[in-house]
């Protein structure tokens, strides 16, 4: 993330993951190689399964920006991609400007909405890649959160399929329930992205009850709601 | 006591860069010099350098160290302005939906996006450095809550009565 003010040239401001790059080239591909699939991959499924834990945590650890520092929202999210990892899945996060004061019960309602979603591309999308992007926006005390969960996999006809209750408790209800909202976006062979933002309301992050403003909806390029 | 001379062709930027100087401890005997000059010429006089300029263009700064500047500082840090649907785009993209996918969303065509997306690589490029993975400009900016209400309208499409029709503050 850029300072405020003036900022020294050099070195010069790092945009991609380089900074993260001798992880990746090291304990990272030894780790993904032993969890498989592939020649390398251990007998004994534990084990695959705590190699592809530990490469989503060091994935999602790696900072990209050197100045970045984990927040509890950050390091709850890397959790939620924990189950999915085993599961063969391959999360790409990114985390810029996260708050570090927001309440816990906000923080699990993340977490879990996230872990849903992502459990959901590693059922249904028919791909190995996701990208968790969790941004704010808003002065410090009052900012808004958004976690998207956003895949390029099989997606959905939301038409055809009744909203599964893994979306409408496990990710909508959980949001709701802490004043948050949920947006879902899905069309066949476009992928499917789930959008979770807390507080709903703008500026709603003092007074108000929980659950007062939130609000789930599913949007889709042809009609009605989703399964996944 | 240091000498310090400060060489801009503008008169606010030195008046101000006086008074800064002035109050830091020690304080400094500041001297303005508006003849413009080179970091070369500065150099072979035993003077140290350091530049303080608008410009963030990597090989002018490289070019600058080359000649002898101690140091680099860019005046200014924002980012360039986008518009409320380049800061879409940016957004849906971005966080890693397809170029059709962001055009179904916003309701626009896929060349469209990828104009838009060509126009925030030159809004980079003519005010910083140019950009590989316009994705990686997410970080750069921290959107507005509106930005995201703006994303609809999400709803005209969803079943009445089992999902709300509407986002609260949007």
């Amino acid at each position: 993330m850029r300072g405020r003010g003036t900022r020294q040239a050099f070195p010069p401001r790092p945009r991609t993951r380089e900074s993260a790059r001798p992880l990746h080239d090291g304990p990272l591909r030894i780790l993904r190689a032993v969890a498989g699939p592939g020649p390398a991959a251990y007998p004994d499924p534990e084990v695959r399964r705590q190699c592809a834990i530990s490469v989503n945590v060091l994935h999602g650890a790696a900072p990209d920006d050197p100045q970045g520092a984990l927040t509890d929202l950050s390091l709850a999210l890397i959790e939620a991609g924990n189950e999915s990892a085993a599961l063969g899945l391959r999360v790409e996060y990114r985390f810029a400007n996260l708050p570090e004061d927001l309440p816990p019960e906000v923080v699990t309602a993340f977490s879990r909405a996230a872990a849903e979603a992502l459990s959901n591309v590693a059922a249904h999308a028919g791909t190995v890649r996701v990208r968790l992007t969790a941004l704010a926006a808003g002065p410090p005390g009052e900012s808004a959160v958004t976690v998207a969960v956003v895949d390029q996999g099989s997606g959905f006809a939301p038409a055809t399929v009744e909203t599964g209750y893994g979306i409408r408790h496990s990710i909508i209800g959980r949001m709701t329930d802490v004043g948050g909202r949920t947006g879902v976006d899905s069309h066949p062979g476009q992928g499917t992205r789930i959008d979770l933002t807390w507080p709903a309301r703008p500026g709603g992050r003092r007074g108000g009850l929980p659950g007062s403003g939130g609000r789930g909806q599913v949007r889709n390029g042809t009609q009605g709601e989703g399964e996944r | 006591m240091i000498r310090v001379a400060v060489i801009d062709n503008d008169r606010l930027v030195p008046a101000g860069l006086r008074t800064l100087l002035a109050e830091t401890e020690g304080g400094h005997d500041v001297e303005v010099v508006s003849t413009a000059t080179n970091v070369a010429a500065l150099r072979a006089t035993g003077t140290r350098v350091l530049v303080f300029s608008v410009h963030g263009d990597r090989r002018h700064i490289r070019a600058t160290i080359r000649a002898g500047a101690g140091g680099y500082l860019i005046k200014d840090d924002d980012p360039p302005e986008l518009s409320a649907q380049e800061l879409q785009v940016l957004y849906l993209y971005g966080t890693g939906s397809t170029l059709a996918a962001t055009a179904r969303r916003l309701g626009i065509a896929i060349p469209t996006v990828r104009s838009y997306l060509d126009r925030i690589r030159a809004k980079w490029a003519a005010a910083d450095e140019p950009v590989d993975d316009v994705r990686a400009l997410i970080h750069e900016y921290h959107p507005r809550t509106e930005t995201f209400c703006a994303l609809g309208p999400w709803t005209s499409r969803v079943r009445l009565g089992v999902w709300p029709t509407a986002v609260p503050g949007c």
